[in-house]
């Protein structure tokens, strides 16, 4: 079975020519022009992941963003041909899990989906315990006191990626190579949006973290481990 | 000294800042020159007028007395021809008593002339406590010349104040030539000078404090208008382009604030011509780039699809494909240069900063051009005797400063080595990069931040570069408050250092050499 990825663009030569190389790389393509359209494919397409312009008619892409993060964990990588740095911030805020700003190289658009496609990852352990939650590595499911809490597939493995070496302080640089799949490219913002939007979910109090914790200057890393 | 030397610093700085005292002090100074020459003037008058009537009187009184004793000496003859001399001379005292009635008078004396041989000699006499070292040889002498006048002197009187002495001649019968001598105190005179002098010097105190109270006040009013006039200019230079003076009257400070309002007027128009058009023209550059981006995104895809496709193409239409994908690069490379420009030109672009170390920063910046350094042949070091500590940077913008500077140095070394440099202090953190390779004028150096200016026309499109680079480097440079300094010589290669300052530095000085000496940071 193909991979199905959602596009979502007014720009019909946009959707066209992206559906074109994306079943030229193998994967089952779909192409939503609006907002509205785009929620209603997603319902009935079931995408793997979704390819998101922020500039669209009817209901704009962070809305539509959002609407399916209310239910859903679903990869959405934000096309946006926008250079005001607020609206990136405002996309990843909106749970956007990466961005590429248009015109994009090719190589680039298939590195990001691939890296967004390869979560979940497979896992030895079975379980890892970090302050007072545990994450189930099989199960992909992280719980306080036996109550789970919802991570999409990318927090998880933000969480995932630190608790995994829990001694190590772990850099922006390269938390965006291991969890994005990025090389060279130094966006924090991306690593800085999604650390609070997972701090937001997993924090008891999110201004005096104990699961992800800052190092000033240097970057991150998990709280105190509690072998589960 | 150093308290004295503060007292000098402060009146010279208080004389050319303030304008009012400066007039003040001109005009006290001035109207005090005025009053003590009038003073002057007045007060040697007085004296001399003083003076001149009471020696007059002193003189007439004289003259009567030295008469009546004459007369009494000349009367005092008998029928026989004798004349007692002691007798008379004590009459003459008498009479001189009774006729003298001007004030001060302290004494006077009957003295034999020196140098006579006479029939009898008079004893010669004085008054009681008449004071007989006031009179001179020279006045005696005056006498002896000239016998028919009263001769006078001025001297000082016991009690240290002015007097008068006069001496007259008087015959006396068979007694031969004796001097009158009278000696009177002026204190009284004295007194009524020193009266008159410090009326006068008081008035003319008053008058020049007077004097410069007017002038501060008068000054003050007259230039109110300039100093509103100034404050206003000050908010006007400060950016607030609706500043103007309000108008009151016609006069010539009223002239004053109209012209500067006009003149507020018309800058102010100008300036806000100029920022529309600067504004329309900038906007347009982005919206331009903007709208260019959505097509370029779908030729983008659709040239490198036929790209990867061009084996299956004949000979011609498979060059084609390589041409088109290869300008597409270069037209997108173009675009996100322009709009990270017009973004800076617009003033949209804001600083991220996070702390971070400058010395992994130029690391990373380096493995990140690895593969163009081997292909180029150029062998890269880093050379970081500080910077090692993080600091507060916009990462992503001094990573594609650094970068920029990389790509220049690695496209125009002539695969010599490179060098970049890193050293930070309190006041700065500063990246330089260091080619030994073609290099250039002095002339060429000045315009390396010149938006599309490319140092060598017929080599510009080896690898591709925009003629952007440089000046968004510069842009970036300058939203950290920094500056990039340049170093060339033909031949010898290039220096680009970029000096970003940290905390509230201003203007600091670079750590680095320009360009960096190996030796200079080896020890």
């Amino acid at each position: 079975m193909l991979a199905r990825i959602l596009i979502v663009d007014d720009d019909p030569s946009i959707g066209e020519v992206l559906e074109l190389f994306l079943r030229a790389e193998g994967y089952d393509t779909r192409v939503a022009t609006s907002g509205p359209q785009a929620l209603e494919f997603f319902d009935e397409y079931q995408p793997h992941l979704v390819l998101l312009d922020l500039n669209l008619p009817g209901i704009d892409g962070i809305a539509v963003c959002r609407s399916i993060r209310e239910y859903s964990g679903t990869p959405i990588i934000m096309l946006t041909a926008r250079t005001d740095p607020q609206d990136i911030i405002h996309g990843l805020e909106a749970g956007a899990d990466d961005y590429v700003e248009k015109p994009f190289n090719e190589q680039i658009l298939s590195a990001r989906i691939r890296a967004c496609m390869r979560r979940p990852l497979p896992t030895s352990s079975s379980s890892l315990g970090v302050g007072d939650i545990v994450i189930d590595l099989r199960g992909h499911v992280v719980s306080r006191d036996g109550v789970p809490i919802s991570l999409t597939p990318l927090e998880f493995e933000l969480l995932h990626t630190l608790a995994s070496r829990p001694t190590e302080v772990f850099s922006r640089e390269a938390l965006l190579e291991q969890v994005w799949g990025y090389q060279y490219k130094a966006d924090t913002r991306l690593v800085n949006v999604h650390v609070q939007r997972l701090r937001s979910k997993v924090e008891r109090d999110v201004d005096d973290p104990k699961i992800v914790l800052t190092v000033r200057g240097v970057g991150y890393r998990a709280g105190e481990i509690t072998t589960a | 000294m150093r308290f004295f030397a503060r007292i000098v610093r402060q009146t010279r700085e208080a004389w050319v800042g303030s304008l009012r005292l400066r007039m003040t002090a001109i005009s006290v100074g001035l109207s005090l020159v005025a009053v003590v020459a009038i003073g002057g003037f007045l007060s040697y008058t007085i004296e001399r007028n003083l003076f001149e009537s009471r020696r007059n009187e002193v003189i007439s009184e004289t003259q009567s007395v030295s008469g009546s004793v004459q007369a009494q000496f000349d009367g005092a003859i008998n029928a026989q021809g004798f004349i007692d001399v002691e007798g008379a001379n004590s009459s003459a005292q008498a009479t001189i008593r009774a006729t003298t009635n001007s004030p001060g008078l302290i004494g006077f004396a009957i003295l034999r002339a020196p140098g006579q041989d006479t029939d009898q000699v008079m004893t010669s006499t004085s008054s009681v406590g008449f004071p007989l070292t006031v009179v001179t040889d020279a006045l005696r002498g005056a006498v002896h010349d000239d016998r028919a006048n009263v001769h006078y002197q001025s001297v000082e009187v016991p009690g240290e104040s002015p007097g008068i002495v006069t001496g007259t001649n008087i015959d006396v019968p068979t007694a031969g030539r004796y001097d009158l001598v009278l000696v009177y105190n002026l204190a009284d005179v004295a007194g009524n000078l020193a009266f008159v002098q410090s009326a006068l010097a008081t008035g003319g105190l008053f008058f020049v404090a007077i004097t410069g109270l007017i002038v501060w006040l008068v000054t003050t009013r007259s230039i109110q208008p300039i100093m509103t006039t100034a404050a206003t200019a000050e908010r006007f230079a400060d950016g607030n382009l609706d500043e103007r003076i309000n108008v009151e009257g016609t006069d010539v400070s009223a002239k004053l604030a109209v012209s500067f309002n006009r003149m507020a007027e018309s800058i102010s128009g100008q300036i806000n011509r100029l920022a529309t058009l600067s504004t329309l023209q900038q906007q347009f550059v982005s919206d331009v780039s903007h709208e260019l981006r959505t097509p370029l995104t779908t030729i983008k895809l659709a040239g490198s699809m036929l790209f990867k496709q061009r084996k299956t193409f004949d000979k011609d239409s498979a060059r084609a494909a390589e041409l088109l994908n290869r300008q597409i690069e270069t037209f997108d490379e173009l675009l996100a240069e322009l709009i990270e420009l017009s973004r800076y030109d617009a003033g949209a672009a804001e600083l991220e900063l996070e702390p971070i170390a400058p010395a992994a920063l130029a690391q990373s910046c380096i493995d990140q051009m690895a593969t163009l350094a081997r292909a180029q042949g150029s062998t890269v070091t880093l050379f970081a005797p500080g910077g090692h500590k993080p600091v507060d940077l916009d990462s992503r913008r001094v990573r594609r400063i650094v970068n920029n500077f990389l790509s220049n140095a690695l496209d125009h070394g002539e695969g010599g080595p490179i060098e970049v440099w890193v050293d930070s202090t309190s006041s700065a953190v500063s990246f330089a990069v260091r080619d030994h390779g073609v290099g250039m004028t002095a002339a060429d150096a000045e315009r390396v931040f010149d938006r599309f200016w490319r140092a060598d026309p017929s080599r510009q499109r080896q690898s591709g570069g925009t003629g952007l680079g440089l000046a968004i480097a510069l842009g970036y440079a300058k939203l950290h408050g920094g500056v990039i300094d340049v170093w060339s010589e033909p031949k010898s290669g290039a220096c680009f250092r970029l000096t970003i300052p940290q905390g509230d530095a201003v203007d600091p000085v670079s750590p680095l050499g320009l360009p960096p000496i190996a030796e200079e940071t080896d020890a």
